[in-house]
């Protein structure tokens, strides 16, 4: 494994992950996952179906708390705090630590209810604040000249495009830290993923992202770093990470080599 | 509108808070709870009624439930007063009977049944099992379809005392039923069956167009007067029952209950004053 | 081209032709009843057998008093059955594991629940609410023993349509870090909003025809209700009595029948148009 951990600084780590391995039940989905993420980067994470991609991106903001019979172990530190200690409430992780579904699913509120509704439960109490929140969110998305004529009424007939946007747009409004996106592009037309794909690479510049996609096209685009995950003795394991470009060009390992070159997966 | 824990939790408590203010309500009234027999209860109903309108300041409450939730009911102290619809039992001595009125149990066929009147010993053979067809007691060639009451209905007591010493087991049934609206309902619409339920009932459904007829018994006729006259073999109390030492309150419902000036309102009831 | 593949396959169309029939045997039936009780009960009806006493035992008379001890049974029913069923459906939906043993065990127990016949809950009642709480036989007796008996219909309906929420809702409000509470009131119960009308009306539908459970505990009074603690007797059970128990009684029972028919049907109506109303709004089906 060809991991750069020499290759950063200590203040450059964003997450840092160590000997990670999930079970659901006693199938283990991901095993001895070790790696680093550093601040301000996109990371493509790619790699054929089932080898515990979308597994690894719920593991970093604890959703897999929220699977029955998933065992979680080995040590994943934000900013260098234990996820898992004591003394971390998962609610805010999860502030710090925001995620994109592949499937757009705005809750069935309004439009404006879709973003104000964690600011509130986060204590943004001035309804002045929450608005302008909305409005900078929604326009940093590209959805307010959109939609801002109609803020109250229901997200649900929203087109696809505009419904990740929204997604994404009421994740930003919480101001992560990091971003997991879990194949954010993958159930849009080619238009709408063309411009949530523009929207990622904006984002960059003040996020930490980690994007989970099958369009190594897309990974080309987007990425500064790739890490390749395989299915192998019966787990997800994490096969090579490294800047894009290096792993693209030359990939260290044969199964790597194959899978960037459509040859497997 | 959206349901909050807050709205749900609102609604409990203003229920709560209702109740106990049913809870703390005034009453100076005199409460007596009758239960029992449902033959007995629409009886009592209007008697409780004719009574309170008499006596302000009396509240007497009429539930239905049959002769041996009466019984149960004044042995626990839920009711003060049972209602049944048949005599005490000798396991009942503890308590206490009142008569209040009479009625008897009629044999009815289809109004289209040629038969007009059967002997003991025709009706003995036929709920025994024995007789099959109505040829064999001067009717049609037709099988007989016989309906009796269910186990524990005081009308198949006082039938089945009739037909004594047939045991309550050798008593034959083509169809069981339980109510006597329900006798009525399946002779009227099965002309070959026969049945006996409570004159009151049949004379007020036969009156009313129910295709059936009442069967004169021991050569009397089938009816609510012959009852009243003592004449009619098949004939049962409607009693009250209460603990063997009753209060002046009870009493005075139950002297009341026994007065001649209630015979207009129990014919009315379909059953046969005490007295003629 | 569906349609087409459809009419094609002669299996299909012998289906339809079954199908077809069922259904024209439901309907027919459901005419038949809802016809022979109007018919014989439509000359009953007058503004004053709504409003008025019953008289001679119920032949004459109104419905008046029954009128409102039924309200007052159906309320109280409702009002302790619909929160309870609700708590218990989103415990059971939201914090038991789906699957696990203790989900199991309750699932498990509302099943038989409602399986249980209605005269078990009137006994229950009658011991319960009647002579141990000291109610006697009373309107809340009634309602609580109909709310016992209807607690497990409305649980399973609003669990059934709790499940039906898509889990991309419980997911997407724990991403954006809202706690389990906002989650289920915000947009989980909002979602199953269909459902507890849903249950709620079945449960009244119900608590409406019961007669057996209610017999030993709220009883069968016919006078005014002047407190929550009055015996008072349904229309269910004032049909009961008149047709069963009082000879003659079955024209008075006949127009009771077509009132409380009307009522089901209006509480039906009120239903639909109140979740059409209320879904109308950033709701879902």
């Amino acid at each position: 494994m060809t991991i750069p951990l020499e290759a950063s600084t200590g203040s450059d780590i964003v997450l840092a992950v160590d000997d990670l391995t999930v079970h659901y039940g006693s199938r283990p989905a991901l095993t001895g996952v070790t790696t680093r993420f550093r601040r301000g980067r996109i990371t493509a994470i790619v790699g054929p179906s089932g080898c515990g991609k979308s597994t690894f991106l719920a593991a970093l903001n604890r959703l897999t708390d929220l699977i029955l019979g998933c065992r979680v172990s080995g040590r994943i530190a934000l900013d260098g705090r234990d996820i898992h200690g004591a003394d971390v409430d998962p609610i805010s992780l999860r502030r710090r630590v925001g995620m994109i579904f592949q499937t757009p699913t705005p809750f069935p509120l309004s439009i404006r209810e879709n973003v104000t509704l964690a600011l509130r439960e986060h204590g943004v109490r001035d309804r002045g604040e929450r608005e302008a929140i909305l409005r900078s969110v929604l326009e940093r998305v590209g959805l307010w000249d959109e939609v801002a004529g109609r803020l109250d009424e229901s997200a649900l007939p929203l087109s696809g495009g505009q419904k990740q946007r929204l997604c994404l747009a009421r994740a930003l409004a919480l101001e992560p830290e990091v971003l997991l996106m879990d194949e954010p592009c993958s159930a849009l037309d080619p238009m709408a993923a063309a411009t949530v794909e523009r929207l990622i690479r904006e984002l960059a510049e003040r996020y930490t992202i980690l994007i989970v996609t099958h369009n190594l096209p897309q990974a080309k685009r987007l990425a500064d770093d790739l890490a390749f995950f395989w299915f192998e003795e019966g787990a997800g394991r994490l096969i090579e990470q490294g800047p894009a470009k290096q792993v693209f060009n030359k990939p260290t390992h044969p199964l790597t080599a194959a899978y960037v070159h459509g040859e497997c997966g | 509108m959206s349901l909050s824990p807050r709205t749900i939790g609102a609604a409990i408590l203003l229920l709560i808070v209702a109740a106990l203010g049913c809870e703390l309500r005034d009453d100076g009234e005199t409460t007596l709870v009758l239960t029992g027999s449902s033959t007995v209860a629409p009886l009592m109903t209007e008697i409780a009624k004719r009574f309170e309108s008499e006596n302000p300041g009396w509240r007497i409450d009429v539930q239905a439930g049959g002769s041996s939730r009466g019984i149960a009911d004044v042995r626990s102290g839920l009711a003060q007063i049972g209602m049944i619809s048949r005599e005490l039992a000798p396991d009942e001595k503890d308590l206490r009977a009142w008569a209040i009125a009479r009625d008897g149990v009629a044999l009815i066929v289809h109004r289209s049944n040629p038969v007009r009147a059967l002997d003991r010993s025709q009706i003995l053979a036929i709920y025994s099992g024995r007789v099959r067809n109505w040829r064999e007691v001067g009717g049609r060639d037709a099988e007989i379809t016989v309906v009796t009451k269910a186990e524990g209905r005081a009308t198949r007591q006082v039938f089945l005392e009739y037909l004594a010493p047939l045991a309550s087991a050798e008593l034959h049934a083509d169809i069981i039923i339980g109510h006597n609206a329900q006798a009525i309902q399946t002779v009227g619409g099965n002309p070959h069956a026969i049945g006996f339920v409570s004159i009151g009932a049949a004379e007020v459904d036969a009156e009313r167009g129910t295709p059936i007829r009442l069967l004169p018994i021991d050569g009397r006729p089938a009816s609510l007067d012959a009852v009243a006259a003592g004449e009619f073999p098949l004939t049962r109390h409607l009693n009250l029952v209460t603990r063997s030492e009753p209060g002046p309150a009870i009493e005075a419902l139950i002297r009341f209950a026994r007065s001649e000036q209630l015979h207009d309102l129990i014919r009315a009831q379909s059953f046969a004053p005490l007295q003629p | 081209m569906l349609e087409r593949a459809r009419a094609r396959s002669g299996g299909g169309r012998f289906a339809g032709v079954v199908l077809g029939i069922a259904a024209a045997l439901g309907l027919a039936v459901f005419v038949w009843i809802v016809g022979d009780i109007v018919g014989r009960g439509i000359g009953s009806l007058s503004w004053d057998f709504l409003r008025a006493e019953p008289l001679d035992a119920g032949r004459a008379g109104g419905i008046g008093p029954i009128l409102v001890s039924t309200a007052l049974i159906l309320t109280i029913a409702i009002g302790v059955a619909a929160p309870l069923g609700l708590a218990t459906a989103v415990f059971l939906s939201e914090r038991l594991p789906g699957r696990s043993r203790g989900q199991r065990l309750v699932s498990t127990c509302l099943d038989v629940l409602a399986a249980v016949p209605s005269i078990a809950f009137g006994l229950f009642g009658n011991a319960l609410f009647c002579r141990a709480l000291g109610l006697g036989f009373s309107i809340v007796s009634g309602g609580l023993t109909l709310a016992c008996m209807i607690l497990p219909w409305v649980t399973r309906t609003v669990e059934q349509h709790l499940r039906s929420v898509p889990d991309a809702y419980r997911l997407g409000g724990a991403a954006l870090a809202l706690s389990r509470t906002t989650i289920v009131w915000r947009l989980v119960l909002p979602s199953a909003r269909r459902g507890l009308v849903v249950g709620v009306v079945l449960g009244t539908a119900r608590a409406a025809a019961e007669t057996a459970a209610l017999l030993f505990t709220s009883g069968s009074v016919m006078r005014w209700p002047t407190s929550l603690l009055d015996s008072g007797r349904t229309v269910s059970v004032h049909i009961y009595e008149l047709s069963m128990n009082v000879p003659g009684g079955s024209d008075a029972a006949y127009g009771a029948a077509v009132v409380l028919l009307v009522a089901l049907l209006g509480i039906q109506a009120l239903a639909k148009w109140l979740t059409e109303r209320w879904l109308g709004r950033g709701g879902e089906a």
